[in-house]
């Protein structure tokens, strides 16, 4: 409308001579058109960023909530696969949702409206942007289609690049030990430089389909300008060539890069687009990984079972491309007992507390935790691999507990063996973990995680190789500490191959074959 | 601002490709302007022309219009391309030397800092620092050159006028660049803090997801980390809407501009050229319109230079020079060696002790007597307070030192934590020997009894053991961590509580099978007690 008025005024002041000093209201039309205009495209951008919002927050929860019913030994993705996901990869829906819907609602819209005006203006013009209308989807849409499959390859580059550094940040001490580090670069070079080809490939087409628009909408001001002009010079006698005027020439000329913009726009944000599509093909697959399926339904419970033990029935377990670890297991765990498996190292001791804990579904048969399904209630944990977080003595105990007081704190430190490390440092449990820079001992650590299942009163406990990596002393104190558990209330299952541990049993299994028999 | 010097200055490495990419911008931009411009002069010429009935040369501004409107789309692809590519470039040479600063860090600095803020860096924050040219510098440098171009044009109108445009588009250049920048810094800062800390504790729940939801809390801790996501997208809202009110904002200067200029040209009576600036002021509009988004993200740009720049800071920078040569021979020697943590405490103390070549030496004591502090400063992981280490007549340097020289490891070291890289068996065992041939993997996973656990698996000597090792099971990850140790090509080897996680009796047969493969090596084990030791010569108690 504001271009409508400018023409108007460009045409009165020109083949009408009159000053331009009467031009007050029409001006005042355009000052208004503007202010409309600039509101509209404020108002259209905030919305967008506000149900950009809203999907990212959906998408996150639901990602989360998948991992957590995956369970923690699910080795689909790494932590930092997984990150990048949840973080990177969503936030690229962002330009999708925020840009690309609203902008390619408006391509279709705005565009109709200005060839609406120009037809009426003259035909031939607006039968002109008619027929390169329709030609700027189809170029792009084949344009496109190259650049999706490659936009997905290259989030797939983007997330193993992170992965690959994650993994070699972490082993850097090992990496500077056996002298790697400058393989290691050599390597980090070629992969990111990998991805800058990848890359540039994708960037190549995705630029290719807005060049084609560009080019569109350059020639088509340029064709109108020309067609224009030798119409305005009177040389073009046929069609509506004649009527043409200065204002409609100068209206036509001045929408047609209008006409253009918002299918540029959308150009502009279809690499957006495409990045979301990538994104979306990737959250996808985490969305999509099967979840494991409870072998038995929840109603077929039979509630007269023992409530207050443990139950195993035809358990199995395998793994793509090894022998069952576990084979039919049949086993019950009567409350208060306290049993130990053992069994050489790979022969399912670990795989078997994870089914109990509930972490991994079996391939088949069932596990009842004191008549419920594993992993309803909070249990007491220590995994052969346990987490530690940088932080304090106490944050790390409170990661289970966060409720726990000082004094509990102190206590179960105590009760683990550690009282006298803490009680050494400046503030007691309140210091850094590796306050000089040295990390936790394999023992220390061991130790720590211990800690954390004395300091709430688990029904249930199970413990992965307590005692590994400890030294005489030490392992004294944790046994020790062990025994203490033991109260006749607690269940407790310990997967070990250390003797001393086996003569606190009030019974032993060895796991062999997929099968438990009495050791 | 401050912050952005260091990588500002590296941008000089590549000052051809810039000074390319930008003369490629700038020839887009002018002709976007010359194609519009020349269009409406052209067309009012015309009009003009044909309604006075006289003669005009169209062959000339119709050409022009043709070579504008085909040098407009092939300029502005080129640009893309060539500005992209120098981008990705100048990331790729970023990520090398970020990885070599943390590759000269210290074993003490590295506990210091989380894995994940190492990762953060090398990937986000190199990738925000390309907003600096791509997003920033050239744009503006174009907005303002094209502010000046149209400026330029309007002198033909009149000296005036010139002086409004310029000033009107120069300002407006300014307030949607550095005002949005201004005034958004804060939150975008807080918004790329708040991500990276995000980002950290994210990883930190699924790493320590097993413990979160063994305690029933791990839908707790993820409600915690959503409510932390919305919080930090809170953040990023607040710089969005500014720069969409900042576009708004330039859209009504720069139209409001083109029709008082118009307007201006209509009453100086020079009708075509009016329109010719008009349109001109149209096309450095877009110009305009790509700034405040980029600006407005300028906080979290100068966030991310910042904590790159710390890194720096960090690390040691700088090769040693090589340490002095000592009167002995292949021996592994500690020298009256002691170990003070800062706040004076001993970790060890008056420690001597030698490995005669080809001797095996067993240290046993109960853990926190140091056992890990010696095998740290064996290793070269630490340098002794007091005293020297010694291997082969040289002082041991620390590994950090002289890093990029690729060597075979003289030391062949199995720490007390389980280390293994992603990617397959044959990976692992070939980090210090990279040129062992396939009997030598077998013959090491032989002795380190796993040889027939991975001739089960599919891929053999090629599976992959997952990231971190992890698809491994405890035993079986220390299994291949001693193998890697028993490689041939390392006259020395360090073995600290190499059995840790491993059955009894498998432990009986590895002990066996090392009685043959330590022959010929000169070496130091450290376990907690005796039997934890392979065998050894003699044993020292700590």
């Amino acid at each position: 409308m504001q271009l409508g008025l400018v023409a108007w005024i460009v045409d009165q002041v020109v083949m009408r001579g009159q000053p331009i000093a009467h031009q007050g209201p029409p001006l005042a039309g355009v000052a208004l058109a503007i202010a409309i205009r600039a509101v509209a495209q404020l108002a259209r951008d905030w919305i967008a960023v506000r149900a950009s919002d809203r999907v990212r927050d959906d998408v996150r929860r639901e990602l989360l909530s998948r991992w957590a019913t995956l369970g923690p030994v699910a080795t689909n993705d790494s932590p930092a696969a997984r990150a990048s996901a949840w973080d990177d990869q969503v936030e690229a829906l962002h330009g999708h949702i925020a840009h690309y819907v609203p902008q390619s609602r408006l391509s279709v819209l705005s565009p109709l409206l200005i060839v609406g005006v120009v037809m009426t203006l003259d035909a031939v013009a607006g039968t002109f942007l008619l027929f390169a209308a329709p030609l700027i989807p189809l170029f792009m849409a084949l344009v496109g289609m190259g650049a999706e499959r490659y936009n997905q390859q290259h989030f797939e580059t983007l997330a193993h690049l992170s992965g690959h550094f994650l993994d070699r940040m972490r082993a850097m001490t090992t990496l500077q030990l056996f002298g790697h580090i400058g393989a290691t670069r050599r390597d980090i070079a070629r992969r990111t430089d990998d991805y800058r080809r990848i890359t540039m490939k994708t960037l190549r087409i995705a630029f290719l389909s807005s060049a084609v628009l560009e080019f569109f909408a350059a020639v088509s001001i340029a064709v109108i300008a020309m067609y224009v002009g030798f119409a305005l010079l009177g040389s073009l006698s046929v069609g509506p060539a004649k009527d043409l005027t200065l204002f409609s020439g100068l209206f036509i000329l001045l929408l047609a890069p209008e006409f253009f913009q918002p299918l540029r726009q959308l150009a502009l944000h279809y690499h957006d687009r495409a990045a979301a599509l990538g994104a979306a093909a990737n959250l996808e697959r985490h969305l999509s990984v099967a979840l494991p399926v409870p072998t038995t339904p929840p109603e077929a419970i039979q509630p007269d079972r023992i409530a207050d033990g443990i139950e195993l029935r035809r358990l199995s377990l395998g793994f793509p491309g090894k022998a069952m670890v576990l084979d039919g297991v049949d086993l019950t765990v009567a409350k208060g007992e306290c049993l130990v498996l053992t069994g050489a190292s790979g022969a399912g001791k670990s795989s078997l507390l994870h089914l109990i804990a509930g972490f991994r579904q079996p391939d088949a048969g069932e596990v009842r935790v004191f008549g419920n399904p594993p992993g309803t209630q909070p249990f007491g944990w220590l995994g052969q691999h346990p987490y530690l977080m940088q932080g304090s003595w106490a944050d790390n105990l409170r990661l289970v507990c966060p409720k726990a007081s000082d004094d509990d704190i102190e206590a179960a430190l105590t009760r683990a063996g550690l009282g006298a490390l803490v009680a050494e440092r400046p503030a007691g449990i309140h210091s850094p973990l590796s306050e000089t820079g040295v990390g936790l001992s394999g023992g220390q650590a061991r130790r720590l995680a211990l800690a954390r299942t004395f300091l709430a009163d688990y029904p249930l406990v199970l413990l992965d190789e307590p005692t590994a990596a400890l030294d005489r002393e030490t392992e004294v104190l944790v046994l020790d500490a062990i025994q203490r558990l033991i109260d006749g209330r607690r269940t407790i299952i310990i997967a070990s191959h250390h003797p001393e541990v086996l003569t606190l049993a009030s019974r032993v299994l060895a796991i062999e074959d997929g099968e438990v028999r009495d050791a | 601002m401050r912050e952005l010097w260091p990588w500002l200055r590296t941008l000089d490495r590549y000052r051809w490709r810039l000074a390319g990419g930008a003369v490629l911008l700038l020839l887009t931009v002018l002709s976007g302007i010359g194609l519009l411009g020349l269009s409406g002069w052209f067309l009012t010429a015309t009009a003009m022309a044909g309604a006075a009935g006289t003669m005009l040369n169209i062959y000339l501004p119709g050409g022009g219009i043709r070579f504008f409107a085909l040098s407009r789309t092939v300029t502005r692809y080129l640009e893309r391309l060539a500005n992209h590519d120098t981008v990705l470039r100048l990331l790729a040479d970023f990520r090398v030397r970020l990885f070599d600063r943390f590759a000269r860090q210290s074993h003490e600095q590295r506990n210091q800092e989380r894995t994940m803020n190492r990762l953060n860096r090398m990937t986000r924050d190199l990738d925000a620092l390309d907003n600096l040219f791509l997003r920033l510098i050239a744009p503006l440098g174009v907005a303002v050159l094209a502010s000046l171009v149209v400026s330029v044009l309007s002198l033909l109108i009149d000296r005036r006028l010139a002086v409004e445009v310029g000033v009107v588009l120069l300002s407006t250049t300014a307030v949607v660049s550095v005002g949005c920048a201004l005034l958004s810094r804060r939150q975008a800062r807080r918004e790329s803090t708040g991500r990276e800390a995000l980002r950290a504790e994210l990883v930190a729940s699924l790493d320590g997801m097993a413990e979160l939801q063994a305690a029933g809390l791990l839908t707790a801790d993820q409600e915690r980390l959503l409510e932390q996501d919305r919080r930090i997208r809170r953040d990023q809202a607040g710089p969005a809407r500014l720069a969409a009110l900042a576009q708004s904002l330039a859209t009504i200067a720069v139209q409001g501009l083109a029709v008082w200029a118009l307007v201006r040209g209509l009453a100086a009576d020079q009708t075509a050229i009016a329109v010719l600036v008009a349109l001109g002021i149209l096309g450095a509009g877009e110009a305009l319109a790509a700034l405040p988004p980029a600006f407005s993200r300028w906080g979290a740009t100068v966030a991310s230079a910042a904590r790159l720049n710390n890194t720096e800071a960090e690390s040691a920078e700088g090769l040693r020079p090589s340490p002095p040569e000592w009167p002995g021979n292949d021996a592994l020697i500690l020298d009256n060696v002691s170990v003070r943590t800062p706040d004076g405490l001993y970790r060890v103390r008056d420690l001597s002790l030698t490995a005669q070549p080809g001797e095996w030496v067993g240290i046993v004591g109960p853990s926190g007597s140091g056992k890990s502090t010696v095998a740290s400063l064996i290793a070269g992981l630490m340098q002794p307070t007091e005293g020297h280490v010694l291997r082969n007549g040289r002082i041991v340097p620390p590994v950090h030192d002289g890093y990029l020289v690729d060597q075979a490891a003289q030391l062949a070291c199995l720490m007390q934590e389980t280390e293994l890289i992603s990617g397959t068996v044959r990976d692992n065992l070939c980090l210090g020997a990279p040129n062992a041939t396939d009997a030598a993997c077998w013959s090491a996973l032989e002795t380190a009894e796993l040889a027939s656990t991975v001739r089960l698996w599919q891929d053999g000597l090629q599976s992959r053991v997952g990231p971190a090792g992890r698809q491994l099971s405890g035993g079986e990850a220390r299994r291949l961590a001693l193998a890697r140790t028993l490689m041939p090509g390392s006259p020395f080897v360090l073995l600290d509580e190499p059995f840790t996680g491993i059955d009894r009796p498998t432990v009986g047969q590895i002990r066996a099978n090392l009685r043959r493969a330590l022959q010929g090596t000169t070496g130091i084990a450290l376990a907690h007690d005796e039997a934890a030791l392979p065998p050894v010569d003699r044993v020292v108690r700590l």
